[in-house]
């Protein structure tokens, strides 16, 4: 997954957890965490290049599938990414399953 | 339906313990990433936006109580507990981990079930009309040959590198509910002046970014002569298609860059040259196939209808239901249910655990535990006696499956989207859910009739936009979701592709503008035509005056 | 670049000639399609073997002229997913008749082995990552089969009719 056009503002690392797939992001302590609060922000080229290389060696070691840098934006402190792909990405699915049979039993 | 002897299940049973090892060599680190996800894909396992998605082939649609059962427990012990029904017929799970895949894997096994090729560049599940079998109008059923293509492009040995994804489609029925004409490959059966059944052959069709309607290559095969005309098209794709751009890699392209007749050419000479009696199916296993799908044993029907006409009469809400689920059976007495996944306001096609055990309950007792899905997202109990609908439709009441809208406006068919697939662009099922719940009034429904609204998320058209009467394709521009409407297009044996509207709209306006279209239809409908035969008599001009005006 | 055939290192003595060398009139000797065709009278009047690179693009009907006097063809998998060469194996096997050695070339995986031998493949080059023991267990990996009138694997059971045989 690569931007668009190259990406100037703050990047952070995320990838999908290869036991599980689930998405995670890369922390300054090395661990993979789900939480986008906990991230590495790159602030510059050459920290997102070592945040790359860090996930380049997480593949190797088969703890993630396909790391990509996202570029964010920090409003009040949380982590917002640029693009709206990114933005559903770490927000998760906005619909629910269990509200929508709960409607239909109500029906 | 179709049982598994030793060698089926011996087949299942070394494609997962295969599939178990290259799992654990990819877990250890001896298979890359990129050589496990051609493998991975082959078993139905792909990665998606959020988690693993597990694609479960469900042939030509048919399951038994006991597989919708074992599905039930897939969700519960390795999922969120629920499953979503697609428009191939299959059922996917959003949650599952790698590392118990291969235990998922020896679940469906144990039930005759598998993942094989429900994704890559492959032949993947071989879909059929839902109501094969039991439809009032069929010529022949279909399922036998579905399950012939489903056993030859099992693992087959030329034809698993492809240039790209392969679907067939099969129907028995002059009304085309396969939507054959939307495939690679789409095969009808007719009937020939002697009266005998064979296959016209149709190839080219498909969705995504170009949508075509296939074209007929052969207007009559033979029974014996299916599949080595199957593979004679197969080969001339696998030698001639594109490979150098994964747009223009469907067969769809092939035919369309050599044109009909030049396809037809080569796929005649390839033809020619297949030693047909090495490559057909031999008669006594067609036989022994078609075995598995000799009708059951129906009773007499009798007065069995009094009950349920006499609840017709007595209960509104039953009858309401009715009217839309049950459809004419070919066996007097008898009726085929639709039972809607698609609740005003909900997720279509999704199903709880607890919703796939009340189906596997109610079809074992009351379908003679046949259950068949449709590409339209919704389940069918096939078998039902006219004298158990009621029950049926109560218990189907109990377990929240009894919304009365199979074929109306909020009966809804959306991909995943954005909430779920990592190739989408857009959110797809919340906009499902504001145009089901701004046009879900009984009353409303009931006037705009019948109508086709398919939602998808993105250029890839899994929601199947291009044959929706109304069609809604989300995309984005500068980090805002946007929704451009076709209209006119059908899945059915008029297939036809829907015509862009105009610029799209936001998702706060792109219910607005569905309502606006339907309200124009039934501002100029005539003689209680439906939608799509009112847009096919009026064209565009009238929907896109009255849209882009009032927006 | 190890060379599997049957489950098992063998030694590749074949010499891959290029286009400038002169073509010899002996010894075992691999020339690209272009340089058979250009030279097909001084290649049939060869005494030692002669092997052939078949383009993945190309039409395995181009070698048809060629055969009598062809020993090995190559065929190339550019990308393992490219799946061409397997119906330019089938085609070469089935419909030219053809019966010498057909070898697997470029990103081949034993993944593949039993598809491959399947459609007519008797050897591959390999890039050393997948040892020969691996080779032998994906080759007998799938002991059923569906699809009737390929080459048989042994151990390999095809569907025929009520009984598998």
């Amino acid at each position: 997954m690569t931007l668009a056009r190259k990406a100037t503002g703050p990047r952070l690392l995320t990838a999908n957890r290869l036991d599980d797939g689930l998405v995670v992001f890369l922390a300054p302590d090395g661990q993979w965490h789900p939480d986008a609060a906990r991230a590495a922000i790159a602030r510059n080229d050459a920290q997102a290049a070592a945040l790359e290389a860090d996930g380049a060696d997480a593949v190797r070691a088969n703890l993630v599938v396909g790391p990509y840098l996202v570029e964010i934006t920090e409003d009040d402190g949380s982590i917002v990414p640029v693009e709206h792909r990114e933005r559903r990405r770490l927000a998760g699915p906005s619909v629910s399953t269990s509200a929508s049979t709960a409607k239909a039993l109500a029906a | 339906m179709y049982r598994y002897d030793e060698f089926d299940a011996a087949f299942v049973r070394e494609r997962v313990d295969q599939f178990r090892e290259q799992v654990g060599r990819r877990l250890d680190g001896s298979l890359t990433e990129e050589e496990f996800r051609p493998l991975r894909l082959m078993n139905g396992l792909y990665l998606q936006l959020h988690a693993y998605m597990l694609r479960v082939a469900i042939p030509y649609g048919t399951l038994s109580s006991r597989q919708m059962r074992q599905l039930a427990g897939i969700a519960d012990d390795f999922d969120k507990g629920y499953g979503h029904f697609t428009t191939r017929q299959n059922i996917q799970f959003n949650w599952p981990k790698l590392v118990d895949v291969p235990a998922i894997l020896d679940r469906l096994a144990e039930v005759e079930m598998h993942a094989i090729q429900t994704s890559g560049n492959c032949i993947r599940n071989v879909t059929a009309d839902h109501w094969a079998g039991v439809a009032a109008d069929e010529i022949e059923d279909p399922r036998p040959y579905a399950e012939l293509l489903r056993q030859w492009s099992s693992l087959h040995p030329e034809f698993s590198f492809l240039p790209r994804k392969f679907k067939i489609a099969v129907t028995g029925a002059p009304k085309d509910r396969a939507a054959v004409a939307y495939h690679d490959i789409g095969l009808r059966i007719v009937r020939n002046e002697k009266g005998e059944t064979g296959f016209e052959v149709l190839v080219g069709g498909g969705m995504g970014r170009t949508p075509m309607i296939a074209v007929t290559v052969r207007n009559w095969v033979t029974k014996a002569d299916l599949l080595p005309y199957l593979d004679a098209i197969m080969r001339v794709y696998n030698l001639h298609g594109r490979r150098d751009n994964n747009y223009k890699a469907r067969v769809k392209i092939l035919v369309h860059e050599l044109g009909a007749e030049e396809f037809r050419r080569q796929v005649d000479a390839e033809f020619a040259q297949i030693d047909r009696s090495e490559i057909g199916v031999p008669p006594a296993e067609l036989e022994r196939i078609a075995t598995y799908f000799a009708p059951p044993s129906y009773e007499n029907a009798d007065a069995s209808d009094l009950d349920y006409h006499r609840a017709l009469k007595t209960d509104a809400s039953f009858a309401a239901w009715a009217e839309r689920s049950v459809a004419p059976h070919r066996v007097d007495g008898h009726a085929i249910v639709n039972i809607s996944l698609k609740p005003v306001g909900g997720i279509p096609g999704d199903a709880t655990s607890a919703q796939m055990r009340a189906v596997a309950d109610i079809a074992e007792r009351w379908s003679k535990d046949e259950i068949r899905v449709s590409h339209e997202q919704n389940l069918v109990l096939p078998q039902v006696r006219k004298r158990d609908l009621f029950a049926v439709w109560q218990a189907l009441t109990s377990a929240g499956l009894a919304t009365p809208n199979i074929g109306l406006v909020s009966d809804i068919i959306s991909c995943p989207g954005l909430d779920y697939c990592s190739l989408a662009t857009a959110r797809s099922i919340p906009i499902a859910q504001k145009i089901s719940n701004r046009l879900g009034d009984a009353r409303r429904q009931k006037e705009i009739g019948d109508i086709k609204i398919k939602i998808s998320g993105c250029i890839n058209a899994c929601g199947h936009h291009h044959a929706g009467h109304i069609g809604i394709l989300g995309l984005e521009k500068r980090g805002e979701e946007y929704y451009q409407i076709t209209l006119g297009g059908s899945g059915d044996e008029k297939a036809s592709i829907g015509e862009i509207i105009g610029p799209g709209f936001s998702s706060e306006t792109v219910t607005d503008a569905v309502e606006t279209i339907v309200d124009t239809y039934i501002g100029l409908r005539k003689d209680g035509e439906n939608f799509l035969d009112a847009y096919r008599r009026v064209g565009a001009a009238p929907f896109k005056e009255a849209v882009y005006a009032a927006h | 670049m190890p060379l599997i055939s049957n489950g098992e290192v063998v030694a590749d003595n074949w010499n891959y000639l290029d286009d400038e060398f002169p073509l010899p009139s002996e010894g075992d000797v691999v020339l690209t399609l272009a340089r058979l065709e250009r030279e097909q009278d001084a290649v049939a009047r060869r005494t030692g073997k002669t092997g052939v690179e078949l383009p993945n693009s190309a039409d395995p009907e181009d070698l048809s002229a060629h055969l009598a006097n062809i020993d090995l063809v190559i065929l190339r998998f550019p990308a393992f997913t490219d799946g061409r060469a397997y119906s330019q194996a089938r085609v070469l096997r089935k419909r030219l008749g053809y019966e010498g050695e057909i070898r697997a070339a470029g990103n081949v995986l034993a993944d593949q082995a039993a598809f491959m031998i399947r459609c007519g493949f008797d050897s591959f080059e390999t890039d050393g990552r997948q040892p020969p023991e691996l080779w032998r267990r994906a080759a007998r990996a799938v002991t059923r089969a569906y699809q009737r009138g390929y080459e048989p694997v042994g151990g390999l059971a095809v569907r025929q009719g009520t009984a598998p045989g």
